[in-house]
């Protein structure tokens, strides 16, 4: 028996005192009696309620985690798809079709916000803030995708609105539109909005690079402008942001001078090279960039 | 570089591509062409198929609505900008509200600083006669402590408890382990967390207030569980021989509690990970007591 295990000095103090040999068997002997036998203590009563409630608490953070999970993976296939619209014809029929993924990773959204209603949405905020942060990504790049702009806290939360039916007879009388449903909300937070559009850009900058690559030579001016102003703008928040955004920052400024690079080489090379060429002129003179450069 | 933008419903659908548009205000909008948009290279033109019927609704920048061939440019520039004002307000709001709570956990620090300048007195050899006063002492300070988070309460609000818990929790586990070690050094019992709570003036349950976090209350109980440690090597230092073996049951109590806990790799689970040590060094000191004797030596001749 080992000193470290629990209890062995006691046993061993015990023993000692009363002068018995063979302490190995009785220490056992002692430990078993010591676990079932005695009616719970007041303490002890306190603390299976205690781990009664922080059992509750860690099994819906799994539950969130979980469910963040699916959000992530199924957000991050929406972008994939997303990315295949320069190289489609038919733009209109991928973006149906990721109209629809959207509306399944809203579904799941949902089922979040069925989880936290009641509960401080802080408590667990970061379990679902990954899941979150990248549908924001997905959503902002499918917007950006149809109107060249983009999108708002205030649309994104708008369609983020579920109803729910319950079981005639619901006590909540000051949530239900009709007797039987009720109205439950996501608010995704402007820290979460932030860290998914700054994800973005990096979409942004492959969307530039693909679209050269298709011989889209207008794409990659609209982007530089409007990545130009989501970096102004990140550029205004500054540190006073969450920290993640600090990290960001230096990403988009990658991302920015690497589709600064590719305008500057359609402008300067677009007339002297076939199109099909422009594509891997121009990723060779990515591969060039030194990233310390890009940063001001 | 002017943005080009266009001027377009919302919906896609064919029906009502000639009736009546509404638009909403900040929104932007397409003009459908369905050709090639334009480039400043190529210098082609728009066609614009669907006119736009009413504009009254919109708060666009200045439009130049031109003829039939004719491109309708829009700027647009502030909106991405707009969009990170909007932003950045709600992130300064939140900045503010944080510092008010600083500077309110600062004074609350103060006074849990003043409270454990009190009770560490209790190691000392002389200290153990005066545990009664320095009890009675550091309930006083405890009011000071109700006072601050009276106010602390009022800097954020109620339902955003865990949005700002971060600022506040160290000196709330701080203060946690106060109340308990007093409770303990009066009646050698754990306190509960609703008496725990009550001394400090929060509640138990978030619904009803700012309130005392299960985890900050284990916290505290764990810090406590080190400060008698030393508590109980001191008292043997000072002569007491028989406090250790009272300690030493009821750190094998809190032991026994603590092991039916499921915890997370938190930090909470950290700290249970050294009260182990607090047993032993416990164990040890009874140890050292039975073995010489010492402790049926003061059972026999009565509490000092």
């Amino acid at each position: 028996m080992s000193p470290w295990r629990r209890g062995y000095w006691r046993e061993a103090s015990n023993l000692i005192k009363k002068g018995d040999g063979c302490p190995r068997k009785k220490a056992d002997a002692a430990q078993d009696r010591d676990a079932g036998d005695k009616p719970p203590t007041p303490v002890i009563a306190a603390f299976k309620v205690f781990q009664h409630e922080l059992d509750t608490k860690h099994d819906k953070y799994e539950r969130l985690v979980k469910i963040s999970r699916d959000v992530t993976i199924e957000s991050k296939r929406t972008i994939f798809l997303l990315h295949r619209v320069t190289s489609v014809p038919n733009a209109e029929e991928i973006l149906n079709e990721a109209e629809v993924k959207l509306d399944g990773v809203r579904q799941k959204i949902g089922q979040i916000a069925e989880e936290l209603r009641g509960e401080d949405i802080y408590q667990f905020h970061r379990a679902f803030t990954p899941g979150i942060q990248e549908y924001v990504e997905a959503v902002s790049f499918l917007h950006y995708i149809r109107h060249r702009s983009l999108i708002s806290l205030e649309e994104i939360n708008a369609s983020l609105v579920f109803m729910r039916t319950e079981e005639v007879g619901a006590q909540d009388a000051a949530e239900t539109l009709l007797p039987g449903t009720h109205v439950l909300t996501f608010q995704v937070t402007p820290s979460d909005y932030l860290l998914g559009v700054a994800d973005l850009t990096g979409e942004l900058m492959r969307m530039c690079i693909s679209s050269v690559g298709n011989g889209d030579i207008d794409t990659p001016f609209q982007l530089s402008q409007f990545l130009r102003q989501i970096h102004d703008g990140f550029s205004y928040i500054g540190n006073t942001g969450p920290y993640e955004v600090s990290k960001k920052l230096h990403t988009l400024r990658q991302s920015l001078a690497k589709v600064e690079d590719a305008c500057y080489a359609l402008r300067v090379r677009g007339s002297e090279i076939p199109k099909h060429m422009l594509a891997d002129v121009f990723s060779s003179r990515t591969t060039l960039i030194d990233p310390e450069e890009g940063v001001v | 570089m002017q943005q080009r933008l266009s001027l377009n419903k919302p919906t896609q659908d064919k029906e009502s591509e000639t009736g009546p548009v509404t638009f909403l205000s900040g929104e932007q909008y397409r003009v459908c062409s369905g050709v090639k948009p334009l480039t400043r290279r190529r210098k082609k033109r728009f066609v614009i198929k669907r006119t736009v019927v009413s504009l009254a609704s919109i708060e666009l920048h200045p439009i130049r609505i031109c003829t039939k061939n004719k491109l309708v440019h829009i700027t647009n520039h502030m909106s991405v900008t707009e969009m990170f004002s909007h932003i950045q307000g709600f992130l300064g709001a939140d900045q503010d509200v944080r510092e008010d709570i600083r500077k309110v956990v600062q004074l609350l620090e103060q006074a849990a600083r003043e409270i454990l300048t009190v009770l560490q007195s209790v190691h000392q050899p002389s200290g153990f006669k005066e545990i009664p006063s320095k009890c009675a002492r550091a309930r006083e300070l405890f009011c000071t402590v109700k006072t601050h988070i009276a106010d602390l309460k009022t800097k954020f609000p109620a339902e955003q408890y865990y949005r700002f818990q971060e600022h506040w929790r160290f000196v709330l586990q701080r203060l946690a382990f106060l109340v308990t070690f007093v409770v303990y050094l009066e009646s050698e019992t754990l306190v509960t967390r609703e008496a725990a709570a009550q001394i400090l003036g929060i509640e138990v349950v978030r619904e009803k207030g700012f309130h005392l976090d299960v985890e900050d209350y284990l916290a505290g109980v764990l810090i406590m569980a080190s400060e008698l440690s030393r508590l109980a090597v001191n008292s043997v230092t000072a002569g007491d021989y028989t406090r250790p073996l009272r300690i030493s049951n009821f750190i094998n109590e809190l032991d026994s509690g603590f092991r039916l806990l499921n915890l997370k790799n938190d930090p909470l689970r950290k700290r249970y990970d050294g009260l182990k040590y607090d047993v032993k060094k416990i164990e040890e000191v009874v140890y050292d007591l039975s073995i010489r004797g010492l402790a049926k030596e003061a059972e026999s001749a009565g509490d000092k």
